[in-house]
């Protein structure tokens, strides 16, 4: 799962960023408002996390923006004011969730997981597929019963398959959501996860569809 | 004294009473002359008609005769008030056909006095004004006197008359000029009561400084209240920002000593980690409420506070609705449109946010939002009903306390409840906890209203 971090104070964004990283999230940053726009307007992100007090452009017109232009990722919002009429700002400028300031990072990870499920239309942090069960809250996997190890990586892409079961699933779409810009994104590397999720759990969980990529069936 | 307290009526009342005293004195010194005129004229008629008797008079022996009787009819009426008589010594030759009684009496003059003489005396009608010449052709016997009078009461007659019509018309030019004053003073007065109109329009909160179309005079006046109007405002404004940048700079630091706490929890050291989150709470609840309470305390003395109500609802509601919308609630607004709160619009926005979050993380199904304007008090009441379970009567106090929650298995700062009391309180409201007919809690806000033009 790929997250924006829209974070001006850099320290936070560091802590934050890498707790989510150790939730297995790959990461963006962007410390201002205009360049936070810029990725979530251009990238595909499956959540999105807004600083409200941002340099140069404000945090609620950054997410503005967005909404005007469809882009409807989840956003959870970061407010330091611990006043409700930014909240109820933010609300209403199309956040759907908000974590005030100083918060546990584990906390904002519950949050994100909760608004990516939500976002697929699933209400509870444990995610079945058959026999297939994943607790995204703690990270645990289990098939027929037997807990599953799984890297940070790995239950990554497994969480990305699980909330679009029946979907085809590109390679490309798979290198944006599961690596930072920065990191290497050869889709052999791709190739080398999938295969490695087949042989912890079943070697029909996923299923390659010539030409197209992945799906989940 | 009341209606002295308008210093247009203080004016309208000295202006009356000095027309009144010039009036007066005007209609005095007129009837004065008049009296002067009035009496000249009948003195000079005497004096003519003394003339005439003198010539027409015959006297012979001890009888006095008239060639024709004197050109004026009235001394022929009976006791018309015109008299004349013809003595010798203290004996009537002749008299006019009008009078009766006594002769006519007057003092006696020397006897080489030959002129004519004035002398007020009774005559048979009450008193009269006489002219009496003698006539001395035989100094040696009595004097023959001649005399001639008319009633007072005619020559007062013709001045209560007058000074009658005097007065009348003198009373109606009075009051004309009181109302020509009253007008004036009026008009000139203007500008202030239009200042006060819109004083109070800026304090109902309708507009947000005064029109600048006062005569040059006031101007100066307005223009020095509408910069104060003005620098509050920014006072305001200041007080804001500054309340958020000491939010923002205490709370970065406290957010990386909360991550240095969680640290400390995956590192083993449990309980240092939970004193210190523990603490780091307390302290984000003691600043969120100081500050919140800093931006309110400027904001409430401010000129001019409106927010409708409606509107504050529904933005609130719709934020909570989105971050809610997994529980399914169902929500009323029964609110008039027009119902406007004398209360900054974001503290407004915080009260309602505030009370409306706990009803949503508390109701089962349904919450209700109603207002009513009270106009005896100027005060409305929004009442926020919900379907959960509600808190017994011993718990209602404890609620309102700083950090205090009374159920901790939902989440909360335990603020919430504080501030919204707080800052209705400092807006001169308040808010209170009843059993709601839906079976939960009923928190009923009441805050001033705005006397809107349609309400009032």
């Amino acid at each position: 799962m790929r997250v924006l971090l829209v974070e001006d104070d850099r320290e936070i964004a560091r802590r934050l960023g890498e707790g989510l990283a150790d939730a297995g999230f790959s990461v963006e940053y962007a410390y201002t408002g205009p360049d936070g726009l810029a990725f979530g307007m251009h990238d595909a992100f499956d959540a999105v996390i807004l600083d409200l007090g941002l340099p140069h452009i404000q945090g609620v017109d950054v997410l503005k923006s967005w909404r005007k232009e469809k882009r409807d990722f989840p956003v959870l919002i970061l407010t330091a004011r611990g006043t409700w009429s930014e909240k109820v700002d933010g609300l209403n400028a199309g956040a759907d969730d908000y974590v005030t300031k100083p918060f546990h990072v584990p906390e904002v990870v519950a949050r994100i997981n909760a608004l990516i499920r939500r976002s697929a239309g699933l209400a509870s942090s444990v995610l079945r597929h058959g026999d297939l069960v994943l607790d995204t809250a703690t990270g645990k996997a289990t098939y027929k019963g037997e807990q599953v190890d799984l890297t940070a990586r790995e239950f990554n892409m497994l969480n990305y398959f699980m909330h679009r079961t029946g979907r085809i699933v590109s390679q490309n779409d798979l290198a944006e959501h599961l690596y930072s810009t920065d990191e290497n994104r050869e889709s052999n590397t791709i190739e080398v996860y999938v295969s490695r999720l087949r042989r912890k759990i079943s070697p029909d969980i996923i299923k390659t569809i010539r030409g197209l990529g992945y799906r989940m069936d | 004294m009341r209606l002295l307290n308008t210093l247009k009526a203080r004016l309208i009342a000295a202006a009356a009473l000095w027309i009144v005293i010039g009036v007066g004195l005007a209609g005095l010194v007129l009837s004065g002359i008049f009296r002067q005129h009035v009496t000249e004229q009948f003195k000079e008629e005497l004096y003519v008609h003394l003339a005439e008797l003198q010539r027409l008079a015959r006297v012979e022996d001890g009888n006095a005769v008239l060639s024709r009787p004197l050109s004026d009819p009235r001394y022929e009426e009976d006791l018309s008030g015109f008299y004349w008589e013809i003595q010798k010594g203290s004996e009537v030759l002749a008299r006019s056909a009008s009078m009766r009684g006594p002769l006519l009496r007057v003092p006696l003059d020397t006897p080489e006095d030959v002129g004519v003489h004035l002398h007020q005396g009774m005559g048979p009608t009450g008193e009269i004004l006489v002219a009496e010449q003698a006539d001395w052709k035989t100094p040696s016997g009595p004097v023959i006197r001649y005399l001639i009078g008319t009633d007072q009461r005619h020559i007062d007659k013709v001045i209560h008359d007058f000074d009658r019509t005097v007065a009348a018309s003198l009373a109606g030019f009075a009051a004309t000029l009181i109302l020509a004053a009253a007008l004036l003073i009026a008009f000139a007065m203007r500008p202030f009561t239009h200042l006060r109109n819109a004083l109070s329009r800026v304090r109902s909160g309708e507009i947000r400084e005064i029109e600048r179309s006062f005569p040059t005079e006031v101007q100066p006046l307005v223009d020095d209240l509408n910069s104060l109007l003005a620098s509050t405002g920014e006072l305001v404004q200041r007080a804001r920002t500054q309340a958020g940048n000491i939010a923002h700079g205490l709370k970065t630091p406290m957010a990386i000593l909360l991550d240095e706490a969680d640290r400390l929890e995956r590192e083993g050291a449990e309980r240092s980690a939970t004193n210190i989150a523990g603490q780091l709470k307390k302290m984000q609840a003691h600043i969120d409420y100081q500050i919140t309470r800093a931006r309110a305390s400027a904001a409430h003395i401010t000129l001019g506070n409106s927010a409708a109500v409606d509107t504050a609802v529904t933005e609130v509601t719709n934020a909570l609705q989105r971050l809610y919308r997994d529980r399914s609630i169902t929500l009323g607004r029964h609110i008039s449109p027009d119902l406007l709160a004398a209360c900054d619009r974001q503290d407004l926005n915080e009260i309602l946010a505030n009370l409306l979050d706990n009803a949503f993380k508390h109701a089962v199904s349904q919450i209700e939002v109603s207002a009513r304007l009270d106009k005896a008090s100027e005060k409305l009441s929004l009442m926020i009903d919900d379907n959960g379970p509600g808190l017994p009567p011993e718990a209602r106090d404890i609620v309102f306390n700083i950090g205090e929650r009374w159920d901790s298995q939902v989440p909360g700062s335990g603020l919430g409840l504080a501030i919204a009391r707080d800052l209705a309180r400092l807006y001169g409201g308040d808010v209170i906890l009843e059993n709601s007919p839906l079976g939960g809690l009923r928190v009923v806000l009441t805050l001033p209203a705005v006397k809107s033009k349609d309400l009032q």
